[in-house]
C-alpha cells in the first residue's frame, strides 16, 4: 500500500525528531528546502507542517519559520458526570428546596428576573451512609412551582431547564475543611478534609444560571483524565 | 395546569429513563413501532416526541438503524496543567530538595511495572510561589544506569521534559488523577504547615508509544493556596 507524500513527510519529520535529529527549539528547513529535499509541491510541505502543528509538534513563526516544539501539551480532558462520578453512591435523597430571597448574596449579584433564586439541597448515599452533600443553586430560571407540586418533580423541571439552557460549564475541585453546617450531616469533625466539587452553569450569554456544590468525603471523588 | 402536546406523553418517559441511566450512552432505544404499542400514540407523534429529544441532544438518529443515546452533555472538561506553571499569576520557582536511588514500594512497583529488584530514582521538589511554598513535588522514574539524571537539568523543567533525550515529546502520553488528602509530616516539615490540612494531590502516569509506564509524578498542593479549574468543551 502506498503512503500519500504528505503523511510520508509527516512521519518522516516525526522520526529525525525521535532520532534528535531536529531538537526541540530547532528551526526546520526553509519551505523551499524541504520541498526540494521530498520531491514535493508547496500545497503538500504546506498540509504536512500544518498537520505537525495541529498535533503540537511543530509551530511556526509567521515570515521566519517552522520550530519544533519545547513543550509538551498542558492539555488534558477530565471526565465528570456531576453526581455520579462520586464513588459508590447508590441513592440520592433530596434534603429541602429553598427559595432565596435577594437579600442573599449570589442572587445579587446574579439579579434574577422572577427576583428570586432556588436552592436545592440533597443527600449523596453509599449503603446508608450519606457520603456527599450536594447544594444546587438555580438563577435565572423562569420555573414557577405550580401548588401541590411536590419538590422532586420541582427539582427535575429546573433540571430539565437547566440542561437544555446550559451552553458551558466550569468546574473547580478543591481541598477544604469541613464547613460547620456540615460536620453533622457528614459526621466527621471541621479537622477532616473535604473535596469539593463546583459546577458553574452558564447560559449562550455567558450568564450563570446555576452553581452546583457537592461537598463529599474525600474517599469518594476523584477526576481522570489523559493528555490531548 | 396548561395542556400539554401529546408527544410529552412519550418525552416524558424517556427522558426520565435517560435521566436515570436505564439506558446508557451509545445504547439504542426501543423502535418506533414499540414505542407506539407502548404508548398507544400514533407513528407521527411518537416521531415529534423523538425530535423534541434529538433537538436537545440526548439522542441520535442513525438512518434505517433507530435512535441511539449521546454522551452526556458537560461531561467532558478541558484542563491545563502542568506543575511548572500551576499558578497563572504569580512568578513560580522550584527548588529540588533531593535525588535519591531507592527500593521501590509494592505499590510503586505495581504502577510502574517493574521488574523486581529494579530500582527508583526519586526526585523532591518544592515549588513555591513568591515566598510561599504551596506544593510538595515527587517524581518516580525506574532507575537506569545508561542515561543518569543530572541533578542540574531537573531545575524548571515539566515531567515530560525530564524523558527528552530518550523519547520525543509527543510520543509521551499521560495520565491525570486528582484527589484530595491531608498533609503528611513530610509536608508539615518542608512546607511549614500543620498537620492534617487539605491537600489537592495531583498524580501523574507517563505512557510510552506503547502505553508502558516510564514514570510516575505526584504533587501535592495546599488546600489554601491551589485549586483545579476546568471547562467543558
Amino acid at each position: 500500500m502506498s503512503i500519500l507524500l504528505y503523511k510520508k513527510i509527516e512521519n518522516d519529520i516525526k522520526e529525525k525528531i525521535r532520532n534528535n535529529l531536529y531538537k526541540p527549539g530547532d528551526k526546520l528547513p526553509s519551505e523551499i528546502d524541504l520541498m526540494v529535499y521530498y520531491q514535493a509541491s508547496k500545497m503538500t510541505v504546506r498540509r504536512s507542517i500544518s498537520n505537525l502543528e495541529r498535533e503540537g509538534i511543530l509551530y511556526s513563526i509567521e515570515r521566519v519559520g517552522n520550530y519544533v516544539a519545547t513543550n509538551e501539551s498542558d492539555e488534558y480532558r477530565l471526565t465528570f458526570d456531576g453526581l455520579e462520578d462520586i464513588k459508590g453512591v447508590d441513592e440520592i435523597k433530596l434534603h429541602r428546596v429553598e427559595r432565596l430571597d435577594t437579600e442573599e448574596e449570589d442572587a445579587m449579584r446574579h439579579k434574577t428576573s422572577s427576583g428570586y433564586s432556588i436552592l436545592v439541597r440533597r443527600y449523596l448515599l453509599s449503603e446508608g451512609k450519606v457520603v456527599a452533600y450536594n447544594k444546587k443553586y438555580f438563577f435565572n430560571l423562569e420555573v414557577q412551582a405550580s401548588r401541590n407540586e411536590e419538590d422532586h418533580q420541582f427539582y427535575k423541571k429546573l433540571n430539565r431547564q437547566l440542561s437544555s439552557r446550559a451552553l458551558k460549564t466550569e468546574l473547580i475541585f478543591e481541598a477544604i475543611h469541613c464547613p460547620m453546617d456540615l460536620q453533622l450531616i457528614l459526621k466527621i469533625d471541621g479537622q477532616e478534609p473535604l473535596a469539593r466539587v463546583t459546577l458553574l452553569y452558564y447560559d449562550r450569554d455567558d450568564h450563570l444560571i446555576a452553581r452546583s456544590q457537592t461537598y463529599a468525603l474525600k474517599e469518594y471523588v476523584e477526576l481522570n483524565g489523559y493528555s490531548v | 395546569m396548561t395542556i400539554k402536546n401529546p408527544y410529552y406523553r412519550i418525552v416524558d418517559p424517556l427522558r426520565e429513563t435517560l435521566d436515570s441511566n436505564k439506558i446508557k450512552e451509545g445504547e439504542s432505544l426501543p423502535s418506533e413501532k414499540n414505542l407506539m404499542e407502548q404508548t398507544g400514540l400514533g407513528r407521527s407523534t411518537v416521531r415529534k416526541g423523538l425530535q423534541v429529544l434529538i433537538h436537545e441532544g440526548l439522542i441520535y438518529p442513525i438512518q434505517g438503524k433507530g435512535y441511539y443515546v449521546n454522551p452526556r452533555k458537560n461531561s467532558e472538561f478541558r484542563l491545563f496543567f502542568n506543575e511548572t506553571g500551576a499558578i497563572e499569576t504569580s512568578a513560580e520557582k522550584i527548588d529540588i530538595i533531593n535525588v535519591d536511588i531507592v527500593k521501590p514500594s509494592e505499590q510503586l512497583s505495581k504502577d510502574l511495572q517493574l521488574t523486581p529488584n529494579r530500582k527508583v530514582v526519586i526526585i523532591k521538589r518544592l515549588i513555591k510561589s513568591g515566598e510561599t511554598r504551596i506544593a510538595l513535588d515527587y517524581k518516580y522514574i525506574p532507575f537506569s544506569a545508561k542515561s543518569p539524571i543530572v541533578e542540574k537539568e531537573l531545575y524548571n523543567v515539566t515531567f515530560p521534559q525530564m524523558f527528552t533525550k530518550e523519547k520525543a515529546l509527543f510520543d509521551i502520553k499521560r495520565k491525570i488523577k486528582i484527589y484530595v488528602s491531608k498533609t503528611d509530616e513530610e509536608m508539615v516539615k518542608t512546607l511549614r504547615t500543620k498537620i492534617g490540612c487539605p491537600v489537592v494531590c495531583i498524580e501523574q502516569i507517563l505512557l510510552d508509544e506503547d502505553q508502558s509506564p516510564i514514570g510516575m509524578g505526584v504533587t501535592k498542593f495546599l488546600g489554601e493556596h491551589f485549586k483545579v479549574k476546568a471547562v467543558s468543551d
